[in-house]
């Protein structure tokens, strides 16, 4: 693979008060034991643009080191760590984008959204009344029979549409963290334990460690700290870990077992689902409160439309998935059915240009931090 | 009426206060002088406390028994201390841990680069400002009211003691505020310009203050002028050679310079004036500011060569560099041919050794005036690096003097007039200094004035229903 492939991260405003944050706060270190940006800092002592498109990823946005911070506004330093982390993330999610240019929806971010909303709702709805033909009224109709699901949305026609556009997006993020991943690599050689890095990735990820300030939670309003936004996180990631596990197994209930879909409530696909659902229901509407009661420095408000947009569309995923299946014997649920779909649609369109990312380039960098921390530090700094 | 009022904002005031409400008293007001913003005084500042055990408490490590605490101390002060409270300091100061948690305070193992602190030091979490954000939840949570902005320009103390505050308000008046009992722990004088001034003379007009820009001692003066035995030097503090590119106010622990054993020290002549490897630096960080403070325009250089970049705690501003020593000179305005004479003749006298950072090794100079006695290495390796080096004061010994109840002495006690914090610390550290032990006397002294308040108030609350 050539280098070029590997997009050179430039230094811009964000990276260069992301590099003079770290600058002051590697004089310091009081918050090393808050969370993996700290200790993955103190390994360094020039900060690269490279380096700080690794180190921002770390940061959860616990919020933590800004309450602690000493030199925090009004001092003059005017250290925000959070903020200066969140504004370079913003530029790795458009940075690594693939294809390039379309990094740019992620900067855009309102355009990204409602270009991928209409996309997703006017194809679905569309479809729906081709497919429905002269019969209309079908798409209101009660589900009177368990033929009616299929009837305005056969099986074949929605795997044909949702297979390549998932395995789209699935693709270009992939290529996306495997450029930043070649980036990480870049910055310097550690010796790989991958099964080590691995577990301790995972765990990480499983148990969201990095979200609770070191042991105490993540700050809201102001410096008392809750694990209300770790518990909403991981509600809302379970939940989709679980609806993703419930469409694989129906898809191969589909196709290996050739049981057909709609399956009774006391099923593996339903009862995965079912929890998934409710869980992402609750963790989405948690989450969105919790977002609006945040101290203002926690907030990148330049990242706000996406940041609420793509969890109202979970949000909507979910519910709405949920309600088609719970109404499902009324005359409300080929529409509500239709908008799930339009959602997730919607959704397999947006993943690798919106907030969905962080996850992917989070997780890169926490196995690449459990690399190096395996490694002695290069630096052979005296007591101070 | 108030039970006990507190004033100051730091470490010890909010010891005292939770501990007030601890033993009974039911209205306890705090008086910060700062905003909600800036509260916390030099304790936001602070990163560990220094605590005696008999074993592995925690995060520390083995024991660090009494005598050797008090050894310590001893050895930093020079022996001016007071035995009595000194002790009475360190015993208590295993219970502090426990205590501090109950609070809400976390600790952490020892900070990257401080490993020599394991046994001795506990970490808190996220330094002193998650301490005393942890505090001030606390003091919310058991009710007890903090009132910002509010500076207390004088106490009113007649023969029966303490009767009330002057607070200063927002519109430049004043407000009497009456209470039972009070605990002065509003710092030391070293953010007051014309007081450092009067101690050191001009040569204070270059101090930088590490800590906050409201310790401007008006209760110190207050109270000895009012008749408080007064205790320690005016001239002894915590006085540490920081980078002369400080802000002026809270530059705190970043603005350390760390290479200084590491290579030679100037002034501004370009000549040497101590031994840069007497011992290691965090054992002899606190008397550089005082050296520096007696140079010439209290200005020094710290110089190192390329053999020690990446060898020493990053500094927050970048240092001069250049190719050879007399450009290095220039941008410094040193004179070149001084500063090449003094490095010419250092780099003679090194003798060869085994270099070694971690222990006190052979590398050395000889004859040459001021020694270097370790890690002497010749500067011959460029890019040199200079990092101008000022005074910096933490905080400022001369204090009021106390008894074991931390009551205030004037010809005699103060029932209800207590003191903690730096405003005492003089009665412990007469000269020198030993990391953490600040914190120490704050937070014993401070539980022990709001313990002692409490006790007062209700005392007089009772004799009140007596009559």
């Amino acid at each position: 693979m050539s280098r070029a492939f590997i997009p050179v991260v430039r230094q811009t405003d964000a990276t260069e008060e992301a590099a003079r944050v770290m600058g002051i706060c590697n004089s310091c270190r009081y918050c090393e034991g808050f969370c993996a940006v700290f200790p993955a800092m103190e390994r360094r002592l020039q900060f690269t643009a490279e380096s700080i498109h690794f180190l921002a990823n770390l940061c959860h946005n616990c919020g933590a080191c800004y309450h602690a911070c000493q030199y925090a506004p009004p001092h003059e330093f005017a250290i925000e760590v959070p903020k200066a982390m969140a504004a370079v993330r913003k530029e790795t999610y458009a940075n690594f984008a693939t294809p390039g240019w379309f990094g740019r929806l992620y900067q855009q971010q309102g355009v990204a959204l409602v270009a991928g909303s209409v996309l997703g709702f006017v194809v679905i709805f569309i479809l729906a009344f081709v497919l429905a033909g002269k019969e209309t009224e079908k798409l209101f109709l009660a589900a009177s029979s368990e033929q009616l699901f299929y009837d305005i949305t056969p099986h074949h026609v929605l795997v044909g549409l949702f297979g390549p556009v998932f395995l789209f997006s699935i693709i270009v993020m992939a290529l996306s963290g495997y450029r930043y991943w070649r980036m990480l690599k870049g910055m310097a050689k550690e010796e790989a334990d991958r099964i080590a890095e691995v577990r301790q990735t995972l765990s990480d990820i499983v148990f969201l460690r990095y979200l609770d300030g070191g042991g105490q939670g993540c700050a809201q309003e102001n410096d008392q700290p809750t694990q209300q936004r770790r518990v909403a996180h991981q509600m809302v990631f379970f939940g989709f870990m679980l609806c993703f596990a419930s469409t694989s197994l129906a898809t191969f209930y589909h196709y290996g077992l050739g049981v057909v879909a709609p399956y009774p409530v006391i099923s593996l696909p339903k009862l995965l689902g079912i929890t998934g659902g409710l869980l992402m229901v609750i963790g989405c509407l948690g989450a969105l409160v919790q977002r609006r009661r945040r101290h203002e420095a926690l907030i990148d408000s330049t990242q706000s439309v996406m940041d609420v947009g793509f969890v109202t569309l979970l949000l909507i995923v979910s519910a709405s998935g949920l309600l088609s299946m719970a109404l499902r014997s009324t005359a409300a649920m080929p529409l509500l059915h239709l908008v799930h779909l339009s959602a997730v649609l919607t959704f397999f369109l947006l993943m690798p240009y919106c907030k969905f990312v962080h996850g992917l380039y989070r997780g890169l960098a926490l196995g690449w931090h459990n690399r190096e921390q395996r490694n002695p530090s290069r630096l052979q700094l005296s007591e101070g | 009426m108030i039970d006990v009022l507190v004033i100051g904002g730091g470490n010890a005031a909010l010891c005292a206060a939770l501990s007030a409400v601890e033993h009974g008293a039911r209205q306890v007001v705090v008086l910060e002088s700062a905003s909600r913003a800036e509260r916390g005084g030099n304790s936001i500042h602070t990163r560990n406390i220094r605590v005696m055990h008999d074993q592995p408490m925690g995060y520390l490590t083995d024991a660090y028994r009494e005598d050797e605490f008090f050894d310590d101390l001893v050895r930093v002060t020079g022996g001016k201390t007071t035995e009595a409270l000194a002790r009475q300091v360190i015993r208590t100061s295993s219970e502090c841990p426990q205590w501090m948690e109950r609070h809400g305070v976390r600790f952490q193992a020892c900070l990257g680069g401080t490993l020599h602190l394991s046994r001795t030091n506990n970490f808190f979490l996220g330094g002193g400002k998650a301490l005393m954000n942890a505090y001030y939840r606390s003091a919310e949570s058991l009710g007890i009211q903090v009132r910002y902005d509010s500076s207390v320009e004088r106490v009113e103390i007649d023969r029966k003691g303490f009767q009330a505050a002057w607070v200063l308000d927002q519109a430049g008046g004043s407000y009497r505020l009456p209470a039972k009992a009070v605990v002065v722990a509003s710092g030391g004088f070293e953010s007051n310009r014309e007081w450092l001034r009067e101690a050191w003379g001009p040569a204070a007009d270059q101090f930088l203050i590490r800590g906050c820009r409201f310790n401007q001692g008006v209760l110190l003066r207050d109270l000895i002028s009012q008749g408080a035995q007064s205790i320690g030097d005016a001239t002894q503090g915590h006085c540490v050679a920081i980078d002369a590119r400080a802000p002026m106010y809270d530059g705190g622990i970043v603005t350390r310079i760390d290479c200084v054993s590491l290579g030679i020290v100037v002034n501004k002549d370009g000549q040497r004036f101590y031994d840069e490897g007497e011992d290691f630096w965090p054992k002899r960080y606190a008397i550089w500011g005082r050296l520096v403070a007696q140079q010439p325009d209290q200005i020094g250089y710290s110089i190192i060569d390329a053999k020690a970049q990446g060898r020493f705690m990053p500094p927050v501003f970048p240092g001069e560099s250049a190719q050879t020593i007399e450009a290095l000179a220039v941008k410094i305005g040193v004179s070149a041919d001084a500063l090449s004479k003094t490095v010419n003749t250092y780099n003679a006298s090194v003798v060869a050794g085994r270099f070694n950072h971690a222990v006190l090794d052979d590398c050395h100079t000889e004859g040459l005036t001021p020694p270097k006695t370790h890690w002497a290495q010749r500067l011959d390796t460029p890019p040199f690096t200079a990092y101008p080096l000022r005074p910096g004061i933490t905080f400022t010994y001369l204090g009021v003097k106390i008894n074991n109840k931390c009551q205030v002495l004037f010809d005699e006690y103060s029932e209800n007039l207590f003191a903690a914090g730096e405003i005492v610390a003089g009665n412990v550290l007469g000269q020198g200094y030993v990391a953490g032990v600040g914190m120490t006397i704050g937070t014993v002294f401070g539980r022990l004035a709001g313990r002692q308040a409490a006790l007062e108030a209700i005392r007089r609350s009772q004799e009140a229903l007596c009559i």
